[in-house]
């Protein structure tokens, strides 16, 4: 098991590897400049010039690849050019707010999508089941923005339960952090919560005709023991695959949740990143992200473990 | 605001710099003849602004600690002007020395707020400066005497419009920055927002690229795209119904000191069959002209969109190029890669500080006419003769075609009612503004 977790750790190198040229080579095609965007439409050429010579921005993109690369082999992932800080701070300062709503959108996507998943399942063709499965259509199609600015104005602005946008870190009190939250994690969770109720549905309507459901409703096993020990049991491996991406996802959804909400999580400062052209932050941010993926699905994998004894990775 | 007063000597080329004595900085500091030099000497070197006045300088002295000696090679009238803009500020001496050619490391200053933290994208707080030295005068939008009511002032950037304007209603925000125009009518329904319709504020309108590297260095060209232009429809493509803008041929707005119709001749043709036949006798081959735009700013993308259908029905072919900000910035710098983008400059300020006068600004409008009128204005100490050369600058913009200005746009503020001595400034200030609950 540890020899397996050393490998697919290993395994990752490459594929960072990949994600870190990319990224860099695609920043340095895109037409746009930080220097000029920095110092605004006022500034001179000789100005400009200078800035960019002590940016480095002036050496060959080859030459600033490999300065980067040797900087990242030291775990150093550069200064921003916009914040004046490096790029670790900035993204550790801003990771808190992202973190806590992916985590609060993800509990929002599970506890919605798999009961009404699971309900839809065993009650197929009801009016639940109907209603439940237009709802998550529904929910899949909207866009984000539309349905926070939407939430925005009915319970910020007509009902005044919520503010409509800020955020309070947790040192400030749960409660206060979490009212601050509570919209953006439903913007946010969703569509995910949508997406997780169908899935759900689908397996467990798959599983629900297996043999050994019927064996067990056949020995006497109450309903809801067959439902739950059977049949969502196995219906399970699949979702938790669903799952962990749905992370992953939230994590990379909450740019635009973010936004909307005006919350300084990591997600914002991406969109800011790639409006000023900051490239050592931007390649940072992506770099992480791609990171939090590799983790996830390495946990995904080892959760099937437990899940189902039959698996074994050696 | 720092100075007693000044002394203009040999037909304004010597002004004598008398400071208020006991004016203090954030820090505790008295500010002091070497803090004033130290502060434009780094003003000189650092902003556009400054090297274009100090260009002009021969001799910054310091006569005692509470008098400065700014001598220049040839009368300069126009110095008031440049030294009260925001770039032109007195900092410590110890803070311009340990930032000669680059960001400050402190922001200290003498103002009626200073500056207490600032955290990236979250916030920037200003506090009371309790030391403020106030002047007597009664007070005048960013002069006279100040007075800070308040304990502390938040500017929070809120990206999302919609979020602003909720934000206000629902009583988060005492005070919000650039609403839609489109909940004009829902904001003002609120018994307990106030509105202000900001004008004068920005002109806007299309430059053209004047260097030998694009087609529209060629006058006539210019003048023939601009005799096609309907301003009406595009004002209102960009800035919604009548409220929000005004047209006119001036660069400084009307309620400024600096306002003249000059060049009103060249301006709202709208006459696309002569602008057809100006474009034929231009020699105008059916080349399509490269129009970047963004849509980032949504009056951008609007008015050019109208902009772009006028001038093809004069026969124009337009390559209307949808890019981000900060490509498009990059993209006007350089000579060889654009025709024409429209932006905005404030019609608050004086003509002589607007960024598109000088040849080294993307639009590249060489002329020596210009630079004459322009020195003119610079020596110019009685303020009818300098408005006769504003004039005329004004008029050879419009003859030359430099630029085709569309129109005035305002921009939406709204505060809470209880917000009192506001008085709907262009830019806001809150010095001698207090709630009253």
């Amino acid at each position: 098991m540890t020899r397996y977790i050393i490998r697919r750790l290993l395994l990752a190198i490459p594929v960072m590897l990949l994600v870190a040229v990319t990224t860099f080579l695609l920043l340095h095609m895109t037409p746009g400049d930080p220097v000029s965007v920095l110092l605004g439409p006022d500034a001179t050429v000789e100005q400009i010039d200078r800035m960019r010579e002590a940016l480095g921005l002036n050496d060959p993109v080859h030459v600033q690849l490999l300065n980067w690369f040797r900087n990242l082999a030291h775990g150093d992932l550069g200064e921003s050019i916009f914040l004046d800080k490096p790029v670790t701070e900035a993204i550790a300062e801003r990771a808190q707010p992202t973190l806590l709503l992916t985590f609060l959108a993800s509990l929002v996507a599970i506890c919605v999508g798999l009961p009404f998943g699971v309900i839809s399942a065993v009650r197929r063709g009801s009016t639940i089941d109907i209603g439940a499965m237009l709802v998550a259509m529904v929910g899949i199609s909207m866009p984000t923005f539309w349905l926070g600015l939407n939430l925005i104005f009915i319970f910020g602005v007509k009902l005044r339960w919520l503010p409509v946008q800020g955020y309070q870190p947790l040192s400030e009190g749960l409660w206060t952090s979490l009212r601050y939250l509570i919209m953006p994690a439903l913007t946010l969770g969703a569509a995910q919560g949508a997406l997780l109720a169908r899935m759900t549905r689908s397996m467990m309507l798959e599983v629900l005709h297996e043999d050994y459901v019927r064996t067990a409703r056949a020995k006497g096993v109450s309903e809801r023991r067959v439902i739950l020990r059977h049949a969502l049991r196995n219906a399970f491996i699949p979702l938790v695959t669903v799952i962990g991406l749905t992370f992953a996802v939230l994590i990379s959804g909450a740019v635009v949740t973010e936004q909307v909400f005006g919350i300084p999580g990591a997600g914002q400062l991406l969109i800011r990143a790639v409006n000023r052209r900051d490239f050592p932050l931007i390649q940072g941010i992506v770099l992480i992200v791609a990171l939090l993926y590799v983790i996830i699905n390495l946990i995904v994998d080892l959760i099937y473990v437990f899940l189902d004894p039959r698996i074994h990775y050696s | 605001m720092l100075l007693e007063s000044a002394d203009i000597q040999e037909e304004g080329k010597v002004f004598v710099l008398n400071l208020r004595q006991g004016v203090k900085f954030h820090n505790g500091e008295e500010m002091k003849a070497d803090d004033v030099i130290a502060s434009l000497e780094r003003y000189a070197k650092l902003s556009g602004r400054g090297k274009t006045l100090f260009a002009r300088v021969e001799g910054l002295d310091k006569i005692d600690d509470y008098t400065v000696r700014l001598a220049f090679n040839a009368p300069t009238g126009i110095a008031p002007v440049f030294l009260q803009m925001p770039d032109a500020i007195i900092i410590p001496k110890s803070i311009a020395d340990a930032a000669p050619d680059g960001e400050m490391g402190e922001f200290i200053g003498t103002g009626p707020f200073m500056l207490k933290e600032r955290l990236p994208d979250r916030y920037i707080s200003l506090v009371r400066f309790e030391d403020y030295a106030k002047r007597d005068e009664p007070p005048n939008n960013f002069a006279g005497g100040k007075t800070a009511y308040f304990d502390e002032i938040r500017f929070i950037p809120v990206s999302e419009q919609a979020v602003r304007s909720d934000g206000l209603i629902t009583d988060e925000f005492d005070f919000a920055e650039d609403l839609s125009k489109d909940n004009f009518e829902a904001l003002e329904a609120e018994p307990s927002v106030e509105l202000q319709i900001t004008l004068p504020y920005y002109f806007y309108g299309a430059h053209f690229n004047k260097s030998e590297e694009s087609m529209m260095s060629n006058r006539d060209l210019r003048m023939a795209l601009l005799t096609a232009i309907d301003m009406e429809p595009v004002a209102r493509a960009g800035f919604g119904d009548e409220r929000f803008w005004r047209l006119g041929p001036e660069i400084s707005a009307p309620e400024s000191a600096w306002y003249t119709d000059a060049g009103k001749q060249y301006y709202d043709l709208k006459d696309p069959d002569k602008a057809r036949e100006m474009l034929q006798a231009a020699g105008y081959d059916g080349t399509p002209i490269r129009w970047i735009a963004t849509k980032e700013y949504s009056y951008n993308y609007n008015m050019g969109l109208v902009m772009k259908d006028q001038m093809e029905k004069a026969g124009a072919v337009i390559d209307f190029q949808v890019m981000d900000w900060a490509t498009l910035v990059s993209q006007r710098s350089q000579k060889d890669a654009w025709d024409i983008f429209i932006t905005g400059h404030p019609s608050y300020n004086h003509p002589i500080l607007q960024v598109f006068l000088p040849e080294t600004w993307p639009g590249w409008w060489v002329n020596s006419r210009k630079d004459e009128l322009m020195t003119a204005i610079i020596e110019e100490t009685d303020p009818a003769k300098q408005l006769e050369y504003i004039a005329e600058l004004q008029e050879l913009w419009w003859s030359e075609a430099c630029m085709i200005k569309v129109c005035e746009g305002a921009t939406l503020r709204g505060y809470r009612t209880r917000l009192k001595g506001y008085n709907n400034p262009t830019d806001w200030n809150f010095f001698n503004a207090w709630f009253e609950e």
